[in-house]
């Protein structure tokens, strides 16, 4: 099988026996040993988790992770064990976090990195110990300080770092943009990402205003400053130190990034935006700034929505080329908006994908907080909701029309009025939303 | 039994055959904040049976944010703003359709204040109850609710029913009228000058320095007791000081701002004057507001907003010593010429003035300023005593407090 062969998943049985050609999907799915943990939510809409399998021949959850034997294999999520004798003969597991641990991991010093390379079975909690050694080639250091507070246990049985799965990254699809995928030989198959081949880059799914999407690089510089007085010619700055990105985005006016290559390096006066104004700014001393090179295109891919009438949470299905895929958004018809996997709280919940940052003015002396947001004046995507940090954790709240008063801010000078920031402008927001009004999830797996 | 099955099985049909309905019912609560954002069900069939799809809701004319199906009957739904309080007319659409309702939802009101009392609260008090009245403080979801007295937080906040609630006022400064607001989740209501903060319980006169380290002390004539009104960070200082018809108190700084309604939380003119007549003496009858003007020694009318002076009648002597008061009948000005202090009448009309009758007191007597209180003329001299003086006599009768040197005075009540 090629780096780039396609792996086709499970054809979707939507067709209801007529003729219609069903598009394969390329899907989450298990392999015979490694298998793939699902978020399931409410309406039984379920995602794929990428970052945690379950290994049934273990017995555990297991990440990918580098072994010592410098291939990535399937590790079995485990805190560390050490020894407790000077000769490095005898070992304890010890368990911070984990109440109830079923393995633990040795790590060994593999050229001046440290890996795990030794998997253990946990035994019974057994006496605590205050000090540990540890293995650096062919020494055993110590003795260092154990912490009194942690439980400790015997171990059981030594499994073979060599009969945990290897996981390999491959990439499919022939056209610009290529989906990764993890998989391994025994069958599992998770989708990873997206790479825009043309730009060697990692990309993502972004809407645009217009209701199309395209697949935006994840690494790009954004630019903020100008290089001109009136403020067309936009530029990125960076630290001295810091390699030169390949693209750069800068906002168009109906708010939307539009990217670009990043052209020559400037020098001189930089000018930054003050509402209709552009104005001088301080050239950032140890820095270096670039023009925007020519706009580059990007890859444009399909999106519909599975329109399962019953369910809430309709899953977007992406196609590029050849390639069909799941996106990891969902589409919420409740909201009319994508929403993203998120914990809030203790509960994993499909919460809008797109929220701004509630923040705290004051009424008038600033004697009474107002929770507001400041948007953009113009956004490539709705915004109707935005977020707070409380001491209790997170709220989400629905953005509302302008404050019908002014708004103050605290400052070193006292309460004085709030400007707002060039561009921008303030909303009300209303009281916190339940959480149960985000479609939560649980998460199983095959066992 | 067959037949009943047989009944069944029609009627199984019939309703088969039937399109799904989708009806709206009511929301519960029946009510949401004008600011929107907040959570309510409306109830109704039709939301989620026989492929529904997604519930999509208006709310006067707009779109909820976030209309979650949680059944067939019941729809939850995060309101949006509205534009006005009142019946909101609520639309579901779906693929069965679409159904609307009115009257059974409404935008709230926003929070009121009607009225604050007491009107008045001693500045140094912290145990005055206050007690609030208005609307929209208890009920349709008004929440906590949030109480500040010139942008200070009141804590002890009891809310005793959607029309009225209570308070104990924080300590103020003396002669300001704060401002009051209360913000709860149907809204935010601001009474400006809600009550005021008095130096005392009882009525007396009021004394403004220009030379003593404080802004004013309050005479009270009962007791011959003083209350000393701090000075704010305030470099002002008035020279002439009259009351309004409301209460407030207006000051002359000719070398700062002219003429002006005094910003008691400032003690600055809160806003200056076009012009900045030198007037040491300035009085109140009805509306009108007469004056002495030092530069052009006349007599005459005193324009509160230009501060344009309007000379009525001859000149008044020459060249300090002035004061200018009203008995409720009679206008008297005092001068002082030739080493003498004298008072007369002087008629605001034409400007025509009475015989002077000498001021009967130690040589180097100089009035500051004077003002009628409850029939009697009190005088702020330059000695820095208080008296009384009998305008038909020009006795002095010395009083049993020293306050000092102030330059202008005004009753308060």
């Amino acid at each position: 099988m090629t780096r780039r062969s396609v792996l086709f998943a499970a054809m979707l049985a939507s067709a209801c026996g007529d003729n219609v050609p069903v598009e394969p999907i390329v899907e989450a799915m298990s392999g015979s040993r490694i298998k793939v943990e699902w978020h399931l939510f409410e309406d039984g809409t379920r995602q794929a988790e990428k970052a945690v399998f379950y290994d049934i021949t273990v017995h555990a959850r297991c990440t990918p992770q580098r072994w010592a034997d410098d291939v990535i294999r399937c590790v079995p999520i485990a805190e560390d064990a050490v020894f407790i004798d000077e000769t490095c003969e005898n070992l304890v597991g010890r368990s911070r976090s984990i109440e109830k641990p079923t393995h633990f991991i040795g790590y060994d010093h593999v050229d001046g990195a440290t890996l795990p390379g030794r998997l253990y079975r946990a035994g019974l909690a057994t006496t605590p110990v205050a000090e540990f050694y540890v293995e650096r080639g062919e020494e055993c250091v110590g003795p260092f300080p154990s912490p009194s507070d942690l439980t400790y246990y015997a171990l059981v049985d030594q499994i073979a770092g060599s009969s945990l799965v290897e996981i390999r990254d491959d990439e499919i699809g022939e056209g610009r943009v290529g989906l990764q995928v993890r998989t391994t030989t025994e069958g599992l198959r998770i989708p990873l990402g997206l790479h825009d081949r043309d730009l060697d880059t990692a990309c993502t799914p972004t809407p645009r205003s217009d209701g199309s999407v395209h697949c935006a690089p994840t690494e790009v510089a954004t630019a903020t400053l100008f290089h001109d007085p009136i403020c067309e010619a936009p530029v990125i700055t960076i630290p001295a130190a810091a390699e030169v990105p390949k693209l750069a985005k800068v906002a168009d006016p109906a708010g939307c990034a539009r990217y670009h290559e990043v052209g020559s390096e400037r020098t001189g006066t930089l000018y930054r935006r003050s509402g209709a104004a552009c104005i001088r700014t301080t050239t950032i001393p140890l820095g270096r700034a670039f023009a925007l090179g020519a706009e580059t295109e990007l890859p444009i891919l399909g999106r519909t929505l599975e329109e399962l009438p019953a369910r809430r949470l309709q899953r977007i299905l992406l196609h590029a080329g050849e390639l069909s895929f799941i996106d990891d958004r969902l589409y919420d018809s409740a909201t009319r908006a994508d929403c993203a996997r998120r914990s809030l709280g203790e509960v994993v919940r499909c919460l809008p994908a797109t929220v701004a940052s509630a923040s705290v003015l004051f009424t008038r002396s600033c004697a009474i907080e107002v929770l507001v947001a400041e948007l953009p004046q113009q956004t490539c995507e709705r915004i109707a909701f935005a977020t707070s940090a409380t001491e209790d954790g997170t709220t989400i709240h629905a953005i509302g029309d302008r404050p019908i008063e002014p708004l103050f801010q605290l400052t070193g000078g006292g309460c004085q009025p709030y400007p707002g920031a060039p561009g921008t402008e303030l909303r009300s927001l209303g009281p916190p939303i339940a959480p149960e009004a985000f479609s939560s999830a649980v998460t199983y797996g095959e066992r | 039994m067959r037949s009943r099955c047989a009944l069944l099985v029609i009627v199984v049909a019939a309703c088969g055959q039937q399109p799904t309905t989708l009806n709206i019912e009511r929301a519960i609560p029946d009510y949401a904040p004008l600011a929107g954002g907040a959570t309510i069900r409306i109830a109704g069939t039709g939301f989620h049976d026989d492929e529904a799809g997604a519930n999509r809701v208006l709310i006067a004319s707009r779109e909820a944010p976030l209309s979650r199906t949680i059944d067939d009957t019941t729809l939850e739904v995060v309101v949006p703003p509205g534009d006005e309080p009142g019946d909101a007319e609520v639309v579901v659409l779906n693929r069965h359709g679409n159904a609307r309702a009115t009257g059974i939802l409404h935008y709230s009101t926003l929070p009121t204040i009607e009225s604050v009392t007491p009107a008045d609260v001693v500045f140094t008090s912290k145990s005055t109850l206050m007690t609030l009245t208005g609307r929209g403080l208890l009920e349709e979801g008004a929440g906590q609710v949030d109480v500040s007295v010139d942008g200070q937080l009141v804590t002890d906040v009891m809310v005793t029913s959607d029309t009225s609630l209570t308070f104990l006022a924080p300590a103020g400064m003396p002669l300001v009228r704060p401002d009051i607001q209360v913000v709860n989740s149907r809204g935010s209501a601001l009474r400006q000058r809600a009550f005021r903060y008095t130096p005392s319980v009882r009525p007396g006169l009021l004394l403004f320095t220009v030379f003593g380290p404080e802004f004013a002390i309050f005479y009270d004539p009962t007791d011959h007791s003083t209350i000393s009104i701090p000075r704010a960070d305030s470099a002002w200082r008035f020279n002439a000081v009259v009351r309004d018809e409301v209460g407030d108190y207006w000051g002359a700084d000719p070398d700062r701002g002219g003429f002006g309604p005094i910003d008691m939380r400032t003690q600055q003119l809160a806003s200056a004057s076009p012009q900045q007549p030198r007037v040491p003496a300035i009085t109140r009858i009805g509306s009108d507001y007469f004056a002495l003007n030092r530069n052009t020694q006349r007599f005459g009318k005193l324009d509160p907003i230009s501060a344009s002076f309007t000379p009525i009648g001859a000149t008044i002597p020459c060249c300090g010593g002035y004061g200018l008061s009203f008995d409720g009948t009679t206008l008297y000005f005092a001068a002082r010429s030739a080493w003498t202090q004298t008072i007369r009448t002087i008629d605001p009309t034409t400007g025509i003035q009475g015989l002077p009758v000498s001021v009967v007191a130690p040589q180097g007597f100089h009035i500051e300023d004077m003002r009628f209180f409850q029939g009697t003329l009190y005088v702020a001299n330059r000695s820095g005593t208080l008296v009384t003086l009998d305008p038909i006599t020009g006795v002095v009768t010395q009083l049993p407090v020293s306050p000092g040197r102030f330059n202008a005075m005004e009753v308060f009540d």
